[in-house]
């Protein structure tokens, strides 16, 4: 969880100049400077990096996840590289 | 005074039909549409989208031989397919004069995109040591628009116009101008697009805006777009040479738009919409009142599809509520750089049937969808002028106005 969060961090951090580590997390990743464009890169940087696969929108929806803040994309992205690893 | 601009000769192959009659059938006909299904061109891994609308029971060696296959791209084939069917409808024959007094503008967004993939796929992972030497000319963007001058010996302006899915409502728009300026007096336009290939599918999945399901533009829980293939061609003259050649006449082309957002490569902005479809009237010399129908871009994004229908409350005002808008995309798919051109004619085929042709695929009204999208079934009404609009990635925009003639 923790290198996880870690990991996101970095990529986040190439996408916003705000200092994530003090962040609690909660924020809109959209007031940290993260457009929706930005965030299709940071999913694909996400996909390859842990070798997973953000559903579409409509299935994350479906199974309750939202993609509006850094602690979502840890839940989301702890979800599925468990998921995988299983 | 620039002179009138009318159509009278229509082509198209796409995933809705090989030509025109076939076409018109697709878009009128009620029910879900049967033309978005599993992608049989390449096989999609397990994540990807598994649809798209493709030209059906299609074979090359049917329409080209060998020799010319050698040299035509799938979109310069649907391109000169379309054009065939066009010129044909329009009972042109090019004379020494005619040749030189007709141009040839066809758009693309991409061009070659299956020579592109075969041939460096070939070079650098198949061990081939040199792609083929026809691998350039192929894939270039005008090569359509070479191969149709070529094919019937027109010989004035010819290029390719490439504004991703505004394409061919530039190469409209551009011919519409080089006929008012007098520097033709027929024009050959439209476009083609063929890139339903597994690289090209797998980076636009990376930009999440390809549905898993199916094309549902302007309903609650759509889901992206469908990428389609084909070509469409529009003849279009002067009115003076189609009335001294006794021309079948479709339709007048009486207004053409175009702007761009100057904000973003993918994300669209009312603003540009609007000065599209404003311009379009003005050219056009009339109000938003004068229009009943919009063929919309409507690709059955989340974002087009709001900002369109915003973009349209702020130009038609009262007279929103009253228009009918519909997508045909939710039967074509989305065909990229011919997309201008296709919808272009099913806003003719509907103002000569005067019959408007669904949004499919349509689910339930959303809360920033608030027009009337034709839901489902095809209706009659009363149209006298139609507007096309086409928005593309980049923040190009074109606008059409079709009025029904005489």
């Amino acid at each position: 969880m923790c290198e996880i969060k870690q990991e996101l961090e970095t990529i986040l951090s190439e996408y916003t100049t705000a200092e994530l580590k003090s962040l609690s997390g909660d924020e809109n990743l959209a007031d940290i400077g993260i457009d929706s464009l930005s965030l299709v890169e940071i999913i694909f940087d996400i996909e390859e990096q842990f070798d997973i696969k953000i559903p579409h929108e409509a299935e994350l929806e479906q199974r309750g996840f939202s993609l509006d803040s850094l602690a979502d994309l840890l839940h989301l992205v702890t979800c599925l590289y468990q998921e995988r690893q299983s | 005074m620039a002179a009138r601009i009318v159509v009278t000769g229509l082509g198209c192959i796409s995933g809705a039909g090989k030509n025109v009659g076939e076409f018109n059938h697709s878009i009128f006909s009620d029910g879900p549409s049967k033309t978005i299904l599993p992608i049989s061109l390449f096989t999609p891994d397990k994540h990807m989208t598994q649809i798209a609308a493709e030209v059906k029971n299609y074979a090359p060696g049917d329409f080209f031989s060998v020799a010319e296959l050698k040299q035509y791209d799938r979109f310069s084939q649907f391109a000169l397919l379309s054009a065939d069917e066009a010129i044909k409808d329009a009972g042109l024959a090019f004379d020494e004069n005619l040749s030189k007094r007709t141009c040839v503008v066809h758009g693309t967004s991409i061009g070659g995109q299956e020579t592109i993939e075969n041939a460096y796929r070939q070079f650098y992972q198949e061990g081939q040591k040199r792609p083929h030497p026809y691998t350039v000319p192929k894939l270039l963007p005008s090569a359509a628009g070479s191969f149709i001058s070529m094919k019937y010996g027109i010989k004035g302006p010819a290029f390719a116009t490439a504004s991703a899915c505004a394409s061919s409502g530039h190469a409209i728009a551009m011919a519409v101008l080089m006929l008012r300026s007098n520097m033709a007096e027929v024009a050959i336009a439209g476009g083609a697009e063929a890139c339903i290939t597994k690289g090209n599918f797998q980076a636009w999945e990376g930009l999440r805006v390809l549905s898993p399901d199916s094309c549902r533009p302007f309903s609650a829980k759509r889901s992206g777009l469908v990428i389609g293939e084909g070509g469409a061609t529009l003849v279009l003259e002067t009115l003076d040479h189609a009335l001294a050649r006794k021309a079948t006449i479709y339709a007048e082309l009486t207004g053409i738009g175009m702007s761009s957002d100057a904000h973003n490569i993918v994300q669209p902005l009312s603003e540009g919409a609007e000065m599209a479809m404003q311009a379009a009237l003005t050219d056009a010399g009339i109000k938003g009142e004068d229009i009943q129908y919009i063929n919309a871009h409507g690709s059955g994004t989340v974002q087009n599809d709001r900002v369109e229908t915003r973009a349209i409350h702020n130009v038609f005002g009262g007279h929103a509520g009253s228009l009918k808008v519909s997508s045909t995309k939710s039967v074509h798919g989305h065909v990229l750089g011919a997309g201008g051109a296709l919808e272009s004619i099913a806003a003719i085929l509907a103002l000569q049937q005067q019959r408007i042709p669904a949004t499919k695929n349509y689910l339930a009204p959303d809360s920033e969808c608030d027009l009337d999208y034709v839901a489902n079934v095809s209706c009659q009404a009363e149209i006298d002028q139609v507007m096309s609009n086409s928005f593309a990635f980049g923040g190009l925009n074109t606008s059409l106005i079709f009025k029904r003639f005489p």
